[in-house]
C-alpha cells in the first residue's frame, strides 16, 4: 500500500476520479495529503438526551415502531447549523460531530486516512476516530473533533482542521453484501450495532434499556 | 410582550440576525408604552389601535422564535436576505435604512410577511417563511421570486417603475376592470367551468381584478429574478394542485393556474430564453447537457395552454418586461442572465458525477481555479440535471454502475451544497480582489 504524493493527487484530481472540492488556495493540497476545513453543521451530545450509549437498545429497536427507533437517534444529539463567521466553543472533554466542507469523492482503487492537522492537534484538538475513508465513497468527511487541552477552543466553519492523505488498494473493492449506495452529506449518528452482532446481545424481551 | 421577547434570545439563531429584529420589537414594545403612559382619557377606538399594535409585535416575537437555524436551508436563506435587502434599500443604505429580514420556518408553504406601510416603524421587517418539510429543496424554493414581488409592491425603491410603467400596461384587455374581466369569461372560447361560473351568477370585484394583476406582475418579478428555474418551481408546485378542470374563479385571488401558466411561457419565449445556451456544436458531450436544458425549458416554458388564457397581450408583456428588466438594470447581477455554456456544462457534468456543482479546476501552475456562480445558474443546472439526467448519468452509470441515478431530493441536497460551497469560495474570491 503506498501513499499518493502531491504530484500524484494532483493527477488523479486532473484525470477526474478524485475530487476534492471546494480547493480555495493552492498550499491546500500538501506534499502527501489535501487539508480539510470545518463544514456548517455540528452535532453535540445533548444533555437531558439519551441516557446511555447501548448497542442492545440498537436490536430491541430494530423491529420497533418508527417513533421508538428514532426517538433515541434524534435525541442523543442537538444539532447546530453554523453560518461562515459564526464561532462554536469546543469544551475540554467535548466531542462534536462535525462535517468538512468539501465535498470528497474516493474512486475505487483508492482510499482516505484522516487526521488532524499538527498546528491544531498542538492545541489539544483531536480527530481521533473513523480515520478510514473507504474506496468508492461520496460525501462530506465526518470529523470526529475532541478538545484533550485543558481550555475551550473556538472553531469556525471553514477553518482547515483535518488532512486527508490516499493510499492504493490493491484488489476489488466492491463489497457484495453493501446495501444501497448513498451520498453522505451532513453528519449522523453511527449505528453502533450491527444484524451480525446481534446473536452476541441480550434477548430483546430481556433488556430494558 | 417585553418578557416574552426576552425569553425568545433562549433559542439558537443565525449571527446578528437576531439582534436587529430585537432591537426593532423592543423599540416597537417602548413606543406602545410610551404612548399609553401619555394617554390621559383615551377612546375605545385608541385602545383598540394599541392593543392591535401590540398583537402585531407579538406575533412578530413568536416569529422571532420560530426562526431555528436547521429547520430551513440557511445557504438559500441567506441568497434571499441579500436580494431583499438589496431590491429594497437604497445602494447606499446601511443601519436603520436596510429591512430587517428574518427567516423562519414554517409548516405549510412559501411566504413574505411584510409590515403594513402605512405604520410608521423605525426598521422594516419582512419575514420570509420557508416550508419545513421542504427544508433542502432549494430547487423548488425558487419560487420566492414571486413572494418578493409582494414586497416590492410596496417598496419606494421599486413603486415607480411598477406602479408608473407596468400597472397601466396590465390595465388592458380583460384585466381592465370587472366589465371587461366578465366579457372575457363568458367568450366563446372559455372553458365551461368559466361559463358555468358566471351562469351562476359570479360576479368579479374590483378587488379581484386588482390582485389578478399583482399576482401575475409577482410571477413575472420572479421569472426575471430567478429565471427559467422559477417557471419550474412554478409548474412542480403548482400544477400538481390544480386538476385539469379546474378553474376556481370564484373567490380567488390568484388567477386559474392555466393563466399564470400561459404567462410565463409567453414570457420565456419573449425573453429568448426557450432556447438553450448549449449550442449544437459544441464537442464533448453536449448534446446531453444541451437535451437537458431543452426538457428543463419545455417544462418551464413549454405546454402552454390555448389563447383564450392569455390575458395580457404579447406587446404589452414585452414592454412589462422591459421595464422590470430596467428595474433590476439598477442591481447588476441580482437578476437572471444566461448562463455561459461552458460553466453550465461543467456544473452539469458535477452533478452527473454526484458532485456539488460548482467551478473548480487546476491551472497548469497547479493553482485552484474556482468562479463567482450566481445562485440562479446553479439552480438552472440542478433543474437541467433533473430534466436530463437519464442521459446525463449515462457515462457514470457506464463507469460506475455501483452509483445508481440520483433522485430529486439528492440534486435538491448537492444544488444546496454547492450554495454553501460557493459562499466560502465567494468569500475567498473577494478578499483576494
Amino acid at each position: 500500500m503506498s501513499t499518493l504524493g502531491r504530484s500524484e493527487i494532483i493527477a488523479r484530481m486532473r484525470k477526474g476520479d478524485l475530487s476534492v472540492t471546494p480547493l480555495l488556495y493552492a498550499d491546500q493540497i500538501g506534499a502527501a495529503s489535501v487539508d480539510l476545513r470545518m463544514g456548517n453543521v455540528v452535532l453535540m451530545v445533548r444533555g437531558r438526551g439519551t441516557s446511555h450509549v447501548d448497542p442492545a437498545k440498537v436490536k430491541k429497536h430494530a423491529s420497533a415502531s418508527g417513533h421508538a427507533k428514532e426517538y433515541d437517534a434524534q435525541q442523543k444529539h442537538e444539532r447546530y447549523e453554523l453560518p461562515f463567521q459564526t464561532p462554536f466553543l469546543l469544551h475540554p472533554r467535548a466531542l462534536a460531530l462535525v462535517p468538512t466542507l468539501e465535498w470528497v469523492s474516493i474512486p475505487p482503487d483508492l482510499m482516505g486516512a484522516v487526521t488532524a492537522r499538527s498546528t491544531w492537534a498542538r492545541e489539544g484538538l483531536s480527530i481521533a476516530t473513523a480515520t478510514l475513508i473507504e474506496p468508492r465513497y461520496e460525501g462530506i468527511v465526518t470529523l470526529e473533533l475532541a478538545n484533550l487541552g485543558e481550555i475551550p477552543l473556538t472553531l469556525y466553519p471553514g477553518l482547515e482542521l483535518a488532512q486527508i492523505a490516499f493510499s492504493k488498494v490493491d484488489g476489488d473493492t466492491r463489497r457484495p453484501r453493501r446495501g444501497h449506495f448513498d451520498l453522505s452529506f451532513e453528519p449522523t449518528q453511527g449505528k453502533i450495532a450491527r444484524e451480525s452482532d446481534f446473536p452476541l446481545l441480550p434477548p430483546r424481551n430481556d433488556h430494558d434499556g | 410582550m417585553a418578557r416574552a421577547l426576552r425569553e425568545a434570545l433562549r433559542h439558537d439563531y443565525g449571527p446578528e440576525r437576531s439582534k436587529e429584529f430585537f432591537d426593532e420589537c423592543e423599540t416597537r414594545i417602548a413606543e406602545i408604552g410610551y404612548a399609553l403612559e401619555a394617554a390621559q382619557d383615551m377612546t375605545s377606538r385608541e385602545v383598540a389601535d394599541h392593543l392591535r399594535a401590540l398583537a402585531s409585535v407579538g406575533s412578530r416575537v413568536a416569529l422571532l422564535e420560530r426562526s431555528r437555524l436547521g429547520e430551513y436551508s440557511w445557504p438559500f436563506a441567506e441568497a434571499i436576505t441579500h436580494i431583499a435587502e438589496r431590491l429594497f434599500s437604497n445602494e447606499e443604505a446601511t443601519g436603520p435604512q436596510r429591512p430587517i429580514v428574518h427567516v423562519v420556518a414554517e409548516g405549510v408553504g412559501y411566504h413574505i410577511w411584510d409590515d403594513d406601510p402605512e405604520q410608521q416603524f423605525k426598521r422594516r421587517i419582512m419575514v420570509v417563511a420557508f416550508p419545513r418539510h421542504l427544508r433542502h429543496h432549494v430547487l423548488l424554493h425558487s419560487i420566492f421570486g414571486h413572494e418578493l414581488g409582494h414586497p416590492a409592491l410596496k417598496s419606494d425603491e421599486t413603486m415607480g417603475i411598477i406602479f408608473g410603467r407596468i400597472i397601466p400596461l396590465m390595465r388592458k384587455g380583460a384585466l381592465q376592470d370587472t366589465v371587461q374581466l366578465k366579457r372575457w369569461m363568458r367568450a366563446e372560447q372559455a372553458p365551461s367551468q368559466v361559463k358555468a361560473a358566471v351562469g351562476r351568477g359570479f360576479e368579479p370585484s374590483d378587488d379581484q381584478v386588482r390582485d389578478w394583476r399583482f399576482e401575475l406582475l409577482c410571477d413575472l418579478f420572479g421569472l426575471v429574478l430567478f429565471g427559467p428555474a422559477f417557471a419550474a418551481a412554478h409548474r412542480m408546485i403548482l400544477e400538481p394542485l390544480t386538476a385539469p378542470e379546474d378553474y376556481a374563479i370564484e373567490s380567488a385571488t390568484h388567477p386559474p393556474y392555466r393563466l399564470r401558466k400561459k404567462l410565463l411561457a409567453d414570457a420565456m419565449t419573449l425573453l429568448h430564453w426557450m432556447e438553450p445556451v448549449i449550442a449544437a456544436t459544441n464537442t464533448g458531450g453536449a448534446e446531453a447537457g444541451r437535451a437537458a436544458e431543452a426538457a428543463l425549458l419545455a417544462y418551464a416554458g413549454g405546454d402552454a395552454p390555448d389563447d383564450w388564457h392569455r390575458l395580457i397581450g404579447i406587446e404589452d408583456l414585452e414592454a412589462i418586461l422591459a421595464a422590470l428588466t430596467e428595474m433590476f438594470d439598477r442591481l447588476p447581477g441580482l437578476a437572471y442572465s444566461r448562463p455561459d455554456p461552458e460553466i453550465l456544462r461543467e456544473l452539469l457534468d458535477r452533478l452527473a458525477w454526484c458532485r456539488p456543482p460548482i467551478v473548480q479546476g487546476l491551472d497548469p501552475d497547479d493553482n485552484p481555479v474556482n468562479e463567482r456562480v450566481p445562485i440562479q445558474h446553479c439552480l438552472y443546472a440542478g433543474w437541467a440535471f433533473w430534466f436530463g439526467r437519464d442521459a446525463l448519468e449515462a457515462p457514470r452509470l457506464d463507469a460506475r454502475p455501483d452509483m445508481p441515478s440520483l433522485n430529486f431530493h439528492q440534486v435538491n441536497r448537492l444544488c444546496e451544497q454547492a450554495l454553501l460551497q460557493q459562499r466560502a469560495i465567494d468569500a475567498v474570491l473577494g478578499a483576494a480582489a
